[in-house]
Parts: C-alpha cells; sequence; structure tokens
C-alpha cells in the first residue's frame, strides 16, 4: 500500500512537471515563493508578465517569436506559491511554458517560437559599474549580436515610453567571460532588482525585428 | 494642468509629453507637501509590441510633479499605432487613486482622458485600437 501510494506521489510529481513548469531540485526556487491574492490585468503577453514580476518580485525573463495576435491576460489568482501562479499564467497562454533556473530566473517562452538570439555565445567583456541602460545599450556592439542580427536580416525596433530607465539604473558590475545572451540578460535583471527581460521577434512571416526589453 | 510637447533628437522619431499635476486636498486646494506618488498602468489595447513602464515620482513642496508619456523609437511608429493605457496615480498616505487617466497613443500624439470618477469606463470596447 505505502509502496502504491509512493507511486502515485511520484507520477503526480512527474505529471506536474510535465504539464506546467520545471524548477530545479535542491535550490532555493522562486516558484516555492508564497504569495497573497492578486490580480493580474495586461493586454499582451509580455505586460502580463512584467505585471507578474512586480507584484510576486521575482525575476521573470521573456522569450518569444510574437504571435500574430495578442490578447488580455486576465488572472484573478486566490494566493499561493509563484508555481500556482505560473500554472494559472500557462493555462491562459497555453502556448507559453515556464521553467526556473538554478539561479532562481523563470524563464517564460513561447513553445515552437524561439528566439534563437538568445542562445548566441558571447566573449562578454565585462561590465565594471555600469548601469543597466549602460549594459543594455552596449549589446548592440557585441559582434556576436551584430553578426546574428546581420544573418538574419534583422533590425532592432524597440519602442520606449520614456520610463524604461528612471528606476533600477544603479551602477552594477557583470563578470567577463564567454556567456549567452540570456545569461547576460538575466544577471542584469537580477543585479539592477529591474526583475524582468525580454527577447521579442516579430511574427515569422513580417519583416523581422528583434525587441531587446531590459525594463 | 499644463502640457508642453518637445522635438527629440535626430535620428530618434516619436514625441514627448510632460503634463504636469497639482495635488490637491479634499476640498480643493494645493496640497503643500511632498508627496511619494506611485504610478500604475494597465495596457487595455495596443496594436505594436511595446512593454509600457510604470514609473514612481515625487512631488515638490508646493505638491507639484511631472508625468511624461513618449512614444519613441528609432523609425518612424506606423500610422496606425495605437497603444491604449489606464494610468492610475496614488499618493503616499493614500490607498484610493488621486486621479485616473485613460492615455490613447497614436503615431502622432498622446491624448489623456481624466476618467478618476469612473475608472472602469477605460476598457474595452468603450477604448480600443
Amino acid at each position: 500500500m505505502t509502496k502504491q501510494l509512493m507511486y502515485l506521489f511520484l507520477t503526480m510529481i512527474i505529471t506536474r512537471t510535465l504539464s506546467s513548469g520545471t524548477a530545479p531540485a535542491g535550490q532555493s526556487n522562486a516558484s516555492l515563493k508564497r504569495l497573497d491574492r492578486l490580480h493580474i490585468e495586461q493586454f499582451a503577453v509580455y505586460n502580463a508578465l512584467g505585471e507578474i514580476s512586480q507584484k510576486a518580485q521575482v525575476t521573470i525573463g521573456v522569450d518569444a517569436v510574437e504571435p500574430k495576435q495578442e490578447s488580455t491576460v486576465v488572472l484573478d489568482f486566490p494566493g499561493g506559491k509563484v508555481a500556482d501562479l505560473l500554472d494559472m499564467f500557462v493555462a491562459a497562454a497555453p502556448d507559453y511554458r515556464w521553467t526556473e533556473t538554478s539561479s532562481g530566473v523563470i524563464h517564460v517562452s513561447r513553445t515552437s517560437a524561439h528566439v534563437s538570439l538568445l542562445d548566441v555565445v558571447m566573449s562578454y567583456p565585462g561590465a565594471v559599474k555600469k548601469t543597466r541602460r549602460n549594459i543594455w545599450e552596449d549589446i548592440a556592439n557585441r559582434p556576436e549580436v551584430a553578426a546574428w542580427m546581420q544573418s538574419n536580416s534583422c533590425l532592432r525596433g524597440e519602442l520606449f515610453n520614456g520610463k524604461e530607465f528612471r528606476e533600477h539604473d544603479d551602477p552594477i558590475s557583470i563578470g567577463p567571460g564567454s556567456l549567452t545572451l540570456t545569461e547576460l540578460l538575466d544577471q542584469v535583471a537580477v543585479k539592477s532588482s529591474v526583475n524582468y527581460c525580454a527577447v521579442l521577434q516579430s511574427p515569422s512571416d513580417t519583416p523581422c525585428r528583434i525587441q531587446i526589453i531590459l525594463w | 494642468m499644463a502640457a508642453n510637447q518637445r522635438t527629440i533628437n535626430t535620428g530618434i522619431f516619436g514625441y514627448m509629453n510632460c503634463p504636469f499635476y497639482q495635488v490637491n486636498d479634499q476640498n480643493g486646494h494645493p496640497l503643500y507637501q511632498n508627496l511619494t506618488i506611485s504610478e500604475t498602468v494597465t495596457v487595455v489595447d495596443q496594436n505594436f509590441v511595446s512593454k509600457q513602464n510604470s514609473g514612481n515620482n515625487s512631488t515638490n513642496a508646493a505638491g507639484q510633479f511631472q508625468d511624461m508619456l513618449a512614444l519613441i523609437g528609432n523609425s518612424a511608429p506606423s500610422s496606425n499605432a495605437c497603444s491604449i493605457v489606464k494610468q492610475s496615480f496614488v499618493a503616499s498616505g493614500n490607498t484610493n487613486a488621486i486621479r485616473v487617466n485613460c492615455v490613447q497613443y497614436s503615431s502622432t500624439n498622446v491624448n489623456i482622458t481624466d476618467v478618476t470618477s469612473n475608472p472602469n469606463s477605460c476598457s474595452k470596447p468603450t477604448y480600443h485600437c
């Protein structure tokens, strides 16, 4: 009987892991953080995830080739773990999935619509006491990023509302070395406490535009 | 509330509008206090990709603060660009918003409608792109 219960328990864990997010075992998991009741309402997934990162005070990185049409995401979360909130989000936006890195950053990506720019490995020179804005501006100067943009016939296409760097722009440092764009954005999002980053690519049947959002 | 607009640097397209607010007391008289102003934004509708941000602000000793509403890019926004955002300001020591705006960005301008008396009106289908 005990053995059967154990199998059932394991099956439940595996089912949950496959149906929603995954978090590394044995880490200090952001997804286990407990939250009170909260309401999320934003047009477009990237805005909704921005509100989640603010209200839950967890770092979220978003990765998506954009769908042709966005819609409004409304979540009335009754309270529980961050993982429960993210599962609720995925139920509302079923073409997205979430995972958690070993450093406690939650990655939310659109299934089958990954932006390969995030995997580009850079020989990063490091940033010493640079603001989030300095580091974001310097991404365009990274030769590996420029090469990816050129080979994919992509242009940058961010639109700003003027408040991107008003807060969380104190100097931070990032060590030099070989790292992917994902790893760089994660580090800056955590160290600056802005807690959000996204790389969004225009829909596949439109001219390629990339938005690297670090606000 | 006075607004002013100015031209952005060469090579960058868009506009910036900086409305000026005076915080009043419940009797409509200026509140001469330094206050922290928290802003929350809810994106109601949008036909381009742009993450909307809120920002905290603070008043001067005369209870005045200036907001900034902008749409700026490295290329001109498309002529039908549209974003509708509900913007709420809460002053320190208060729970209710002192001002709620329904902000409509277009390719060339931003229009601000005061919906403080009925914040729920800033929603679809009344406001849509």
